[in-house]
């Protein structure tokens, strides 16, 4: 007799819903949790492995496709099937929304049973963006789009979205707070090591406090008593996904990224073990709703964005300028920069055609999901081949042609040759020119490190306070070039955090136990002390901000520069309040006015 | 390894009477890049005042595109002011490939490159849409190009 899919379903939900509530009722008692967070990622190696090799291997040139359904079939599926075999347990699997649609085309009996279970709370599926994007370093309206993405994706396979956050690369930074609360979220695991790496050992707490929001500590075990109070958390994997059940092996050796059952029964007889001695094998939202009413949460110290293995990528650097095992192919300014370029043109692209009333609903759509996938982690890092690299720049090229496209058509809609486009004013005709910039003497000596890079040096007044330097490299062969902005040393800084555009946030050196930092700055904008401002103009360089406990300077370097080829970085440097400063950077990076 | 071709084809029409015309360039870019890091694309840009037309032969198709055929459409060559950039761009179309991603329909294809400066780099991609005329949506790959064109 073969029972029928929903009567299935309801068979397992059942005893779902059974073994839950037999659980609650042992873990009142008790409160003991081991939670997991297995994070997946389909673009582990973006583009595929044609290429990797210079000679023709066809057992590992696996194209884009082959490597996704490798991904699936050899280290998620078991997974997946682990917890099928267990009624009683619960886990989280993050991905980003595009595996989604990966399983709906090509693994859809796989996408079924994940959904039966996600339905069943046995999986809560984690996804804050669609592509595994390096949403910290770029304006807030990327990531808003990307969620609404997102969630699209969810709904239209009628998958259950979880309302804990993990990212990609283990991203978190403060500004979540709000965007989380605003868009239906509510605990995001933060990586240990991103907190150790700012305030050193800490003794974890059950819960935190995180604005509207809650916080716990990922991979971080809990041993808290208070009063009656009795909690204890085992953190068994928070880690790539792919590695499990694949005896630590990852998507780059094909030929060895293989199932082996054996490892994953390991795990299974660990937390089998973990059962046995009271503890609920248990998501973090069952975790948290359990907790909730019994502890108070604790509140977070000042934490900056980061990733989640700081000490290794040196914070954001390792996608932002730092060099990793083919350093020579990198090309991390030029993917980050064009991952900007992509940005402003989007932007102007949606304003034009809105003003002109010209429906591109399909071709938008279409190119800001291209943006999502092109802004992926690993087109920079940690260690790109050159196929990564150039899969970022194809698809921001290819959304700089759809978006140049629907600018042109609007341009014919309103009859208008070269306009003005200004996201956030509209559209004018002709070129509405700047204010004069005039000459001026260096007001900051920088420390430029160049190599054999030829450098020039020009210097703007944009405005009273506000000047401008640009850096014009000729070419060379120095892969390393480094510039330094001199500051005078102060325990107060600033900076904007990923996802809040909208405000600059202040903090102080001596609440922080790092010796230097990396800041991302996803409008570009850091103040190494008040009313001192330095703001990238990111179509020109977007690289990470190194901040120093024991000196003012804020250094940028780029250990990726191509070899022959001229390059040209500009800064503006603001001498006024926090608000003036912010002004001119989103005017830079979030909502440029571009002439087309 | 990568064969570089700059010719730039100069016709002046000097004044004959009646048939006067205003001078016109052809300006022509054409370069081998790589495709796929280990295939190779010949591109060819050709620019004659505001039109500019490009043809593309990749060496090969991955089940996608025809291979060693000319894939040829309109195209544009726009700058960035704000960067100092240049973007190329065209609509390309080409046959149906048997046994493809994209079954028996024809294939649209998004090229694109992009030049930062006047560095001979340009790097892009062509990405393909299943289906004649239709060159947004999802692409169903998005090839990678890159390799020196000299400007």
């Amino acid at each position: 007799m073969t029972l029928g899919r929903p009567v299935l379903r309801f068979a397992a939900a059942t005893a779902a819903a059974l073994s839950v509530a037999c659980t609650a009722s042992s873990a009142q008692a008790q409160d003991k949790f081991a939670l997991a967070m297995f994070h997946f990622n389909i673009q582990y190696v973006v583009g595929g492995m044609y290429g990797y090799w210079a000679a023709p291997n066809p057992g590992i040139d696996l194209d884009e496709r082959q490597i996704e359904d490798q991904i699936i079939t050899e280290s998620f599926e078991p997974i997946v099937a682990l917890f099928e075999r267990h009624p009683t347990w619960a886990t989280n699997l993050e991905m980003q929304a595009y595996m989604l649609d990966v399983m709906a085309e090509r693994h859809p009996a796989v996408l079924d049973r994940v959904r039966t279970l996600a339905e069943a709370n046995r999986l809560d599926i984690v996804s804050f963006h669609y592509g595994d994007q390096f949403y910290i370093a770029y304006p807030q309206e990327d990531w808003e789009r990307s969620q609404a993405l997102t969630k699209a994706t969810f709904a239209k396979h009628g998958m259950p979205l979880s309302r804990s956050v993990f990212c990609q690369e283990g991203q978190a930074g403060v500004g979540l707070a709000s965007a989380m609360a605003r868009t239906g979220y509510r605990t995001l695991v933060w990586p240990k090591n991103l907190w150790l790496e700012q305030h050193g050992e800490f003794t974890t707490q059950p819960l935190y406090k995180f604005g509207d929001a809650l916080l716990i500590g990922g991979s971080r075990d809990v041993a808290y008593t208070q009063g009656n109070t009795s909690i204890e958390v085992r953190w068994t994997f928070l880690d790539d996904g792919e590695l499990l059940a694949t005896g630590d092996m990852n998507p780059y050796f094909p030929d060895l990224f293989k199932h082996q059952p054996e490892v994953v029964a390991k795990y299974e007889q660990q937390l089998t073990d973990l059962e046995t001695q009271g503890f609920r094998i248990a998501t973090v939202e069952q975790y948290v709703d359990a907790v909730k009413d019994k502890v108070q949460p604790a509140g977070v110290p000042p934490l900056l964005d980061g990733t989640w293995q700081p000490g290794s990528t040196s914070g954001v650097l390792r996608w932002m300028g730092g060099k990793g095992l083919w350093g020579k192919d990198e090309r991390d300014n030029h993917v980050r920069t064009l991952g900007a370029m992509a940005h402003r043109e989007m932007m102007a692209a949606e304003t034009i055609a809105q003003q002109a009333g010209i429906d591109a609903n399909v071709a938008l759509d279409g190119a800001w999901r291209l943006l999502f996938l092109g802004q992926v982690s690993d087109a920079t890092g940690i260690n790109p081949f050159r196929g990564e690299v150039e899969y970022g720049i194809g698809h921001f090229t290819e959304v700089l042609r759809v978006a140049r496209q629907v600018i042109r058509d609007a341009k014919t809609a309103m009859a208008l040759d070269a306009v003005t486009i200004d996201p956030a004013a509209g559209v004018t005709s002709g070129w509405t020119e700047d204010a004069p910039v005039k000459p001026i003497a260096a007001p900051l000596q920088l420390t430029i490190s160049a190599g054999n890079h030829a450098v020039d040096q020009v210097w703007e007044e944009v405005a009273p306070g506000h000047a401008r330097v640009t850096l014009h490299f000729a070419a060379g062969t120095t892969p390393t070039v480094r510039v330094t902005f001199p500051a005078p040393l102060a325990d107060e800084f600033s900076t904007t955090l990923a996802l809040e555009d909208g405000q600059v946030r202040s903090f102080k050196r001596s609440d922080f136990g790092f010796d230097d930092f990396r800041f991302a700055m996803p409008v570009g904008l850091i103040g190494p002390v008040p009313g001192q401002f330095i703001v990238k103009d990111q179509g020109h360089v977007h690289l990470a901000a190194t901040l120093f406990r024991e000196k003012g300077d804020v250094e940028f370097v780029d250990e990726t520069v191509p070899p022959d080829e001229s390059f040209t970085w500009v800064f503006h440097t603001v001498d006024g309040t926090a608000e003036d400063a912010l002004s001119i950077a989103r005017s830079l990076n979030a909502k440029r006015r571009v002439l087309r | 390894m990568k064969k570089l071709l700059w010719v730039a084809a100069l016709a002046l029409v000097a004044g004959c009477g009646d048939d006067e015309k205003p001078a016109s360039t052809t300006h022509v870019m054409s370069a081998d890049l790589d495709l796929e890091i280990r295939d190779r694309a010949t591109v060819t840009i050709e620019a004659e005042g505001a039109t500019t037309n490009v043809s593309i032969v990749v060496s090969k198709g991955f089940g996608i595109v025809p291979e060693g055929t000319p894939l040829t459409g309109p195209g544009t060559i726009e700058d960035f002011p704000e960067t100092d950039g240049v973007l190329y761009t065209a609509k390309l179309q080409g046959a149906a490939v048997a046994g493809g991603l994209c079954g028996d329909r024809p294939v649209s294809i998004g090229f694109s490159l992009h030049r930062d400066e006047g560095n001979e780099r340009v790097s892009g991609g062509m990405a393909v849409y299943c289906g004649a005329a239709s060159w947004q949506g999802t692409p169903v790959k998005v090839f990678r190009l890159a390799g020196r064109m000299t400007p």
